[in-house]
């Protein structure tokens, strides 16, 4: 098709940003009514999109409901997370967690954790987020009639928290650092060994941001 | 000072409601900024189906054709604001009659800021507007519509002068400016299609300097844009439904700049693909699921034909299945129903243990599965058919995927020769065996479990649109073997040092499709194949089974009116059987817990031809409106048992509305016993047909354009069923145990209810539910039992959606009644063999806990620059139900405990596509 001059106004337009409506106004309505796809709806860009790779260190309180020999009751230590996924829409992150704990006190009460889920976060503001997911765990300790024994699972596990989002690199800009407080719960239920833990800590996340083509930016930046 | 108002438009459906004004929502807008001009979702999808609109698609006679602007008028600019400088939009509700005239408009989004007269001067700018009138159908109608305009404030007023209305003006660069050329081509991110008929703009400059130009990609995605002034020029494309591409070239003096671009699209849908080829439905149920959206149901670990266990009428399989072990279908045993691929029978449609099935989601178009009351184009069984349907290949590039999970790895190519010819091959290994090979070193045994593969290849010729050839051939093979360190006890007499089993069988199909105009078709189809089947239990028994299987079939459809097509074709097949055995008397449905006796194993050694010859013909007769009759009939010839079979089959289906579709059937259906039950000395030679006769009738219900209810009542007997007996014959002057006879009787009751959300963009999703109760009656017994597989409830929730980015998230809820088992009533001691031995209650007595489970399933797709990468998350058993599937006892049969299915696994696989 030979090339055609379009009008100042146009290019004004689109040197103003304006080039969605500015190519729309030439679509001819009856293509449009045809049903073609909606315009995409660009994002502004924010530190928490793209990629997301987040480490984390947590203190970890942790108890077992053990039907042959009685509750453990909690006991403390530290575990770390880690979690990578994607900023599905600005209110919802998705990927996958591991993480792993242990507790110490009695040899008889302390317990080993570790689960693999599928996490979620979701935003209630621009900074607090709660968190879901499940998938499966491993939970264990010591037999406290033969310590020399392990006793434990291998099942679901439910995971729900609380947390909020501190921005370490520039706001405006897409991806980033972000460091965030993070307090969860987790519940691996059992008809013979079921396991309940707090963890509490920091997380560390980088956030890979969008691709140009998905923000909406200055014009300058936008051509860039 | 005026400013000519651009505008853009977008709009959601609404049609006319018992002749009240249309109200529909176009949103005609000038000049803004992409967020303020851009639909939401919500405004530009179609709205709700409750509210009565259709989809212009189904229904194109009654499509609504929006209002077109035929006299654009442009607003007087505020003087005042004009002054200042100041932008401002307005958005008004318009109405327009029947004749393209501006009824009434009001403001319905005033402008910011206030009080400059922008919202007077819209106004009477609105109501000078003519339009072509929207029209639904051919018909003219008043509607309703958002209409924005834009006041951009003039800050080059001479340079607008100019160029005002000169949007379509051809390129004329000035003569004396020094020029260059940029060339480039648009593709599509990730699967490399050209895009074809995109505007590409580039544009740059302020006030008098302002310049653009446009054009558009060609089908290979190219474009050229001629005679471009040297220097920096920023480049727009911006399609629908894909992310904008924004960048700036430089284009140098009496000089080419190539460029190659590939652009995102929002989502990679790989159901946005799909084809919805409309049939005439022959049969009162029937479901058939494309394979792309099969391969997304959590379960199945993207294997598309494990589909299948969730449609209604399939009881739910459980442990291990061996060779064999097909789904059961509507109370029918797994070798009553048939699995055809292209109308061609092949012996098995999954591996080992039903986790993957025989052939590659890359060749399968759809599946087909009919439980019950099948076309007469059908036979050869007397439970349900599941027909494969191959791709019609034909693909645009060179491309195809490579797929990595828990069980093997698979690789898939297709390639375009020319454009009327087209190849593709796959293939698959499996590493379980190295696996669990790894996992019981310690144990001493050493395994190969289960280790399967399986190879295709296809090609397709088109010389013309009436003639295609297409050839398919694939090879599947399955091996399981393990070697005891230290031989273990098959029974109180025997210990074997070694245990195993194979089958491997390929398929070579050539199809000749012959379609002259839209009255007539004829298909050709011949095939030629070769089934193994081995297994050895030590050297005690053992059998050694080679099939060689020939099938020609041609099929014709031609219709003489709209109101009558005819329907018919022969189907011929040679089997030359022969097989090598050692064999005990094995264990059939119904046995309760038998056990085998390898010690009593017998040598046999067979080895016959046989032929089966069918003919069928059907008619599709519209006698009335709505109403569609399929009488048919199907005469087969069976060798083997040296009988004919008659089937006359009836199907009728009448919509009395759009929505409402009443059906029912009835029809004779007849099958060969199993070649094991017609083997000498361990079976009876002189079996005779199995029967049966299968009651249908229920109907569809559309309350909604993407969502269809599905009430199916069944009813089966089944005559001449093989059955043990403990009768004895004279053959050959000897007396010999006559081991089975066609004395067994069955019957099953049902009905099946599903309901099924169509794919929309987002979702897609069905309820299948099924209550049923299956009974037999053995030889000589005088009341019916249940049947093995009987399941009272099977309840299947299938659920996916699509999120942004290439997530989705689908999940699959199952509930069904507790397996049957016999129950052990008593014991005995053996002294000789020193253990107890049971002593069965009643047959199938017994039942353990419901199963229920939730499997969820996670894809996520990247989008690379020439190919994508799909990760998926399979969860099974998601809350880890303990699902009993069985029940075993102790050595003296005091203790019992269920034998547990699987607990929650995860699973991930990738998938490379090019």
């Amino acid at each position: 098709m030979p090339s055609v001059k379009i009008s100042s106004a146009l290019v004004l337009a689109l040197t103003a940003g304006w080039e969605t409506t500015a190519l729309a106004q030439q679509s001819p309505a009856e293509e449009k009514a045809a049903g073609a796809k909606p315009r995409l709806a660009l994002e502004m860009p924010k530190p928490t999109q793209g990629h997301y790779l987040a480490l984390g260190l947590h203190t970890l309180g942790a108890m077992a409901f053990d039907d042959g020999r009685g509750t453990r009751p909690p006991t403390f230590g530290t575990g770390f997370s880690l979690r990578l996924g994607e900023a599905v829409t600005s209110w919802l992150d998705l990927g996958l967690a591991f993480a792993l704990g242990s507790t110490s006190g009695k040899e008889e009460d302390s317990l080993s954790l570790g689960r693999f889920t599928v996490h979620s976060q979701w935003y209630v503001s621009d900074r607090w987020f709660i968190q879901a997911g499940f998938g499966a765990t491993n939970g264990q300790g010591a037999d406290p009639e033969d310590l020399e024994l392990n006793r434990g699972r291998y099942g679901d596990v439910y995971v729900a928290g609380l947390g909020a989002n501190l921005y370490l690199s520039d706001g405006s800009r897409s991806g980033g650092w972000v460091l965030s407080p993070v307090l969860c719960i987790e519940v691996g239920p059992d008809s013979d060994f079921t396991t309940a833990a707090a963890w509490l800590g920091l997380e560390v996340s980088w956030w890979s941001g969008l691709a140009r083509d998905k923000l909406e930016l200055p014009i300058d930046e936008a051509y860039e | 000072m005026t400013r000519a108002p651009r505008w853009s438009c977008c709009w959601c459906w609404s049609r006319p409601f018992r002749g009240l004004p249309v109200v529909a929502g176009l949103l005609v807008s000038g000049l803004a900024r992409p967020a303020l001009a851009q639909p939401s979702a919500e405004e530009a999808e179609p709205p709700p189906p409750d509210s009565g609109a259709p989809d212009p698609t189904a229904q194109p006679d009654h499509a609504l054709t929006p209002p077109k602007l035929v006299h654009d008028v442009q607003p007087r600019y505020p003087e005042a604001a004009q002054k200042e400088g100041l932008a401002a939009s307005v958005v008004l509700e318009i109405d327009i009659d029947a004749l393209g005239r501006v009824e009434n408009a009001r403001v319905v989004e005033p402008a910011t800021p206030s009080g400059y007269g922008f919202d007077e001067a819209a106004l009477e700018a609105a109501r000078l507007l003519e339009f072509e009138p929207a029209r639904e159908g051919s018909d003219a109608v008043p509607v309703r519509i958002n209409y924005r305009f834009r006041f951009v404030p003039d800050v080059r007023p001479r340079a607008l002068h100019k160029t005002v209305n000169a949007s379509a003006t051809s390129a004329e660069p000035k003569a004396t400016a020094p020029t260059g050329q940029l060339w480039g081509t648009l593709r599509e991110r990730g699967t490399r299609l050209p895009l074809s008929g995109v505007k590409v703009t580039v544009f740059r400059g302020e006030g008098t300097d302002a310049e653009g130009y446009e054009t558009e990609t060609d089908a290979e995605g190219r474009f050229r844009l001629e005679a471009l002034g040297v220097g920096s020029w920023r480049l727009l494309a911006d399609p629908d439904g894909y992310y904008p591409l924004r960048t700036t070239e430089k284009v140098a003096k009496d000089s080419r700049t190539d460029v190659s671009y590939s652009i995102e699209r929002s989502s990679y849908n790989p159901y946005d693909v799909l084809v919805d080829v409309k049939r005439i439905r022959r049969e009162v149920s029937q479901t058939r699921i494309d394979a792309r959206q099969a391969e997304r149901i959590p379960g199945t670990f993207g294997d598309v034909l494990a589909v299948v266990q969730n449609f209604p009428g399939v009881a739910r399989t459980f442990g291990f299945q061996p060779v064999g072990g097909g789904p059961v279908i509507r109370g029918s045993a797994p070798e009553d129903s048939r699995v055809y691929v292209n109308n061609i029978d092949v012996p098995l449609l999954y591996h080992f243990g039903n986790l993957r099935s025989v052939l590659p989601v890359g060749m399968i178009e759809s599946v087909g599965f009919y439980p019950g009351n099948f076309s007469a184009e059908y036979g050869r069984a007397t439970g349900g058919i599941i027909d494969v349907k191959l791709k019609d290949l034909k693909p645009l590039k060179f491309g195809g995927y490579a797929d990595v999970n828990l069980f093997d790895s698979s690789l898939f190519l297709e390639l375009p020769i020319t454009d009327e010819l087209a190849i593709a091959v796959g293939g698959r290994r499996s590493y379980i065996d190295l696996v669990l090979g790894a996992a019981l070193a310690d144990t001493g045994d050493t395994i190969t479990a289960p280790r399967y593969y399986d190879v295709q290849a296809m090609a397709s010729y088109r010389p013309s649109p009436a003639h295609q050839l297409q050839t398919f051939f694939f090879l599947s093979d399955d091996v399981f073997k393990i070697l005891f360190e230290d031989p273990v006890a098959a029974d109180a007499e025997t210990l074997i040092s070694d245990f195993g089993f194979g089958v491997n069988f390929y398929r070579a199909i050539a199809e000749y499709k012959y379609v002259p105009d839209d009255k007539f078709e004829s298909e050709l189809k011949l095939s030629f194949g070769r089934d193994l089947q081995d297994f050895n239990a030590g050297l005690q028994a053992f059998t050694h089974t080679r099939l060689y299987q020939g099938q020609v079939r041609e099929t014709a459809r031609y219709e003489l009116s709209g109101a009558l097509a005819l329907r018919g074709g022969v189907d011929y097949l040679f089997q030359k059987y022969r097989q090598q055995a050692r064999l005990p008397e094995l264990p059939q449905e119904g046995d309760g817990n038998a056990e085998v006796d390898l010690s009593a194993a017998v040598l046999t050694n067979t080895s016959e031809t046989y032929h089966s010859s069918a003919g069928f013909a059907e008619l599709e007769l519209r006698p009335w409106s709505g109403g569609l009759l399929l009488p048919g009939v199907r005469a087969d010839h069976f060798s083997r048992t040296s009988e004919w079979a008659v089937s006359p089959r009836f199907t009728v289906r009448q919509k009395p509305n759009d929505q409402w579709t009443l059906k029912g059937a009835v029809g004779l259906f007849a099958q060969e016993p199993p070649f094991s039950d017609t083997a000498a000395q361990i079976g009876n030679p002189d079996l005779g047909l199995e029967r049966a006769v299968h009651y249908s009738a229920g109907f569809e219900y559309q309350p909604l354009p993407h969502l269809n209810l599905d009430v199916t009542g069944f009813y089966k007997t089944l005559h001449d069923l093989v059955s043990r007996t403990d009768q004895v014959v004279s053959r050959d002057g000897e007396a010999q145990p006559l081991n089975f006879n066609n004395g067994g009787e069955g019957r099953v009751i049902g009905l099946e209810l599903s309901a099924r959300h169509e794919l929309t963009d987002k979702f897609f999703g069905w309820v299948a539910y099924t209550l049923s109760r299956a009974e037999r009656r053995d030889d000589g017994a005088a009341s019916y039992r249940l049947f093995d597989f009987d399941q009272t409830h099977i309840l299947t929730l299938i659920g996916s959606y699509r999120l942004p980015r290439n997530w989705e998230i689908s999940s699959r809820f199952r509930y069904v009644t507790g397996n049957l088992y016999t129950p052990i009533t008593g014991t005995v001691y053996d002294a000789d063999a020193d253990q107890y031995q049971g002593i069965d209650g009643p047959v199938n007595s017994g039942r353990v806990g419901a199963f229920h489970q939730l499997d969820v399933r996670i894809d996520k797709r990247w989008v690379f620059e020439k190919w994508m990468l799909n990760a998926y998350l399979d969860i099974q058993n998601v809350y880890n139900r303990a699902n009993a599937d069985g029940v075993q006892y102790n050595y003296d049969f005091s203790e019992s405990e269920s034998q547990q299915g699987l607990p929650i696994i995860p699973v991930i696989g990738l998938r490379g596509e090019f």
